[in-house]
């Protein structure tokens, strides 16, 4: 298994039990997202703010191809950034900014455009956040397809994508609006149980929910934290335990009193508590976004943090350790099968 | 024939190669044989309605030729066709 490490200035692919002889492949560019195809090669999605955004796919993770064309309107709206890959039922999917989802069913050498999302009515109504408009969380689970977009909101096709609806309800919206449609929700993360998909939970701009069908509905779930917002949200599905990392505010963005770390649950977020032990006992004001935490559903969690910080759990969050490596910010993790 | 140079990032796609000659005797004519030797160049070069990214400029012997919207003048055999990131678009609102 590999760490992967996406930052403003390349990818770093960390051997565990060596992470700091990795040095950057893609110097230069930033390194906004990893997935696996079908077949199990490796995709690298790259962006910059001279020469724009691409996607990289190798065999071996040494050569890298560009694929061309990669997802692309066709028009002139812009990709601006690939946000996120997920491969499920042997489709590759990429939600990216200017928002909109893609999907692959050739192993990611050819992408449409789902296009009853991308051009959905309400499209005109939606706003960006700070990060952009932006399609960044994907989740599948059959012919269901959920799909998070900022600051828009969870959508949810129960037909492999031909349609879609607004699945927010219970929100707390990012902002006063008196749009009438299920809009201006701010989604910045998302995770389900794989065995029970109907059982979710969302890191809101406002908020950590839950919801018991599937998004349908949606109620708060924030006992125990220190406060509400944050961006990534990760489950380790062999434990239960689910995993964020609460900031102070969206004023502020900064772990609340200077205490970094990562806070669980072990009861499907009826309470919150600080996770396991190794964190920093000196203040520290790192932060971690929303792509840059991640599990591989079998206890163990790395994520990265604005300080180009790497930390690891391989006990489902009993204990955490940071690794010794540095690197520029970090705008994503994935662990890549070798 | 004329000599295309780019930037060492977009070197990842052309096999480290970062001085490609072409045929053509336009920049235009010369910049459409560079991406069809390596197509994957085009996305980086030119938005989606076919304009040069916004802090991305071209010269030809040393010559912007970018905002005067020339691609057409025409290119001696042994011109200088340089592309570079300019020195902006440093910064975004990147999440």
């Amino acid at each position: 298994m590999t760490l992967a490490i996406g930052t403003e200035k390349g990818a770093f692919f960390l051997d565990l039990d060596d992470p700091g002889s990795a040095a950057p492949t893609f110097p230069g560019w930033k390194v906004t997202a990893f997935g696996v195809t079908s077949s199990g090669d490796r995709l690298v999605a790259v962006g910059s703010n001279w020469f724009g955004a691409a996607l990289h796919r190798s065999s071996d993770g040494v050569e890298w191809e560009q694929i061309v064309p990669g997802p692309t309107y066709g028009s002139e709206r812009p990709v601006s950034q690939i946000w996120t890959l997920t491969t499920a039922g042997g489709r590759v999917y990429a939600g990216v900014a200017e928002a909109g989802l893609f999907t692959s069913g050739d192993d990611a050498a050819t992408w449409e455009s789902a296009e009853s999302l991308n051009e959905h009515p309400t499209r005109p109504s939606w706003e960006p956040g700070l990060g952009g408009l932006a399609a960044h969380r994907v989740l599948v689970d059959g012919d269901r397809i959920w799909c998070g977009i900022s600051a828009v909101g969870l959508w949810r096709s129960e037909d492999a994508g031909r349609t879609w609806a607004t699945k927010n309800a219970g929100v707390r919206r990012a902002f006063e609006t008196d749009e009438p449609n299920d809009i201006s929700f701010c989604i910045h993360g998302l995770t389900q149980d794989p065995a029970n998909p109907d059982h979710m939970w969302r890191q809101e701009h406002t908020g950590v929910f839950r919801s018991i069908d599937g998004g349908d509905s949606w109620e708060a779930c924030e006992t125990g934290l220190p406060a509400v917002f944050g961006f990534p949200m990760v489950r380790d599905h062999a434990s239960g335990r689910l995993f964020i990392v609460p900031l102070h505010s969206d004023e502020q963005r900064l772990p609340v009193d200077g205490r970094f770390g990562v806070w669980q649950s072990d009861d499907d977020g009826d309470t919150w508590k600080p996770s396991g032990s190794g964190w920093p006992t000196e203040p520290s004001y790192d932060t971690v976004l929303r792509g840059a935490m991640v599990g591989d559903g079998n206890g163990r969690l790395a994520l990265g943090t604005t300080g180009g910080a790497v930390w690891l759990t391989e006990d489902a969050g009993d204990s955490w350790r940071r690794l010794p490596v540095r690197t520029p910010r970090i705008l994503s993790v994935a662990f890549l099968p070798d | 024939m004329p000599v295309v140079s780019i930037p060492r990032v977009l070197a990842v796609v052309t096999g480290d190669r970062r001085n490609i000659e072409v045929d053509g005797t336009t920049v235009r004519g010369a910049l459409d044989d560079l991406v069809r030797r390596y197509p994957q160049l085009a996305v980086h070069l030119w938005d989606e309605a076919g304009a040069w990214r916004p802090h991305v400029v071209c010269l030809v012997d040393g010559r912007v030729v970018r905002w005067n919207g020339d691609e057409q003048q025409p290119v001696g055999s042994d011109a200088d066709i340089t592309v570079v990131q300019a020195v902006s678009g440093g910064f975004s609102t990147w999440r």
